[in-house]
């Protein structure tokens, strides 16, 4: 799965820190998947933008489902 | 609340309904109903409860017949399994072929099949509202104004059968003042997001700090999981206690590894 890169204009407001592109990984229904996403490099904290979600991960979770 | 004494045969208040009203004097509001039955699918395994479905509605005056797939070959729908969120255009064709699958009304006795039913305006009666000639129009109610009616309906009983208060918890009335952009409610709606979801997330990060800021519009983004979806709102804060949501959008997919 592809993503665009926003990580630049976000902060993690825990711990204050620009958030930084990196692979997260995915489960559903035993898939495993992996993506690079905006993270908090100190605190782990993901954001996922809307079209990633609205997106790919609809897409693939509706294949999955077979709805 | 109490429980039910172990030992007793479990049956369905559908049948008990009609076990009791067969044993009084049964009123005659259905008489204007003339319509085909629609089987929750639900009530597959159940035959005394079909069966007692059409009883009630005989014993009522209702003029009922039944559609090609009945009974046991009752069809969801289109409400189970939460289609309507995860492939609209899916639950919009179950739908629409179980509206079309007869042109007369439908008597229904589960709340989904009902809403979902109302909401693409088929015309539909539940059993309890033709027995007891109850007023049913309208369109299907709002997840708001279903969490309403049920929590009313926990406190009426509780307090009219077991004699006990309930202190309902604080739903109503826009709790966190919560603006919407425009649209984003009739989406909540579409999605079955509850605003309870939206409060929940918004409250939980604000006591934890855990959001992300977007520099550029001063937007802030939380996730919340309730059961196994995940909900993302965005939203920004005006003042010490309004907050505008700009958008909300959720997954099913669990993400491993993030911070809880």
């Amino acid at each position: 799965m592809e993503t665009e890169n926003t990580a630049d204009i976000l902060e993690c407001c825990k711990c204050h820190v620009t958030l930084e592109s990196r692979r997260t990984d995915f489960v559903y229904l035993n898939y495993n998947f992996h993506v690079d996403v905006p993270r908090c490099p100190k605190c782990g904290q993901v954001y996922l933008p809307k079209a990633l979600v609205e997106g790919k991960m609809a897409d693939v979770e509706m294949l999955l489902e077979e709805k | 609340m109490r429980r039910k004494p172990s030992g007793l045969p479990k049956r369905q208040h559908i049948e008990l309904l009609a076990d009791a009203l067969e044993t009084s004097r049964m009123p005659s509001a259905g008489g204007g109903f003339d319509g085909a039955v629609f089987d929750s699918c639900a009530a597959r395994a159940f035959p005394a409860m079909r069966a007692s479905v059409r009883r009630l509605a005989q014993a009522a005056g209702a003029r009922i017949h039944e559609l090609r797939l009945h009974d046991r070959e009752a069809q969801c729908c289109g409400w189970g399994g939460h289609i309507q969120a995860s492939n609209p255009a899916l639950f919009d064709r179950v739908v629409a072929d179980r509206v079309e699958a007869d042109p007369s009304p439908y008597l229904v006795y589960c709340a989904n099949c009902r809403d979902t039913f109302r909401a693409k305006g088929k015309t539909c009666s539940h059993i309890i509202g033709l027995v007891f000639g109850l007023e049913e129009t309208g369109s299907a109610p709002s997840i708001r104004e279903k969490r309403e009616n049920s929590l009313s309906l926990v406190s009426s009983l509780l307090q009219a059968f077991w004699g006990e208060s309930h202190e309902r918890p604080q739903t109503a009335a826009n709790p966190m003042n919560l603006q919407y952009s425009p649209g984003l409610q009739q989406k909540m709606e579409r999605l079955l997001i509850s605003e309870e979801v939206v409060v929940q997330g918004i409250k939980l990060a604000e006591e934890s700090s855990v959001k992300t800021l977007n520099r550029d519009s001063g937007e802030y983004t939380c996730s919340y999981r309730e059961g196994t979806v995940t909900y993302w709102i965005q939203y920004s804060q005006k003042g010490t206690d309004h907050f505008n949501v700009h958008d909300i959008y959720c997954h099913r997919m669990h993400i491993l590894g993030e911070a809880e």
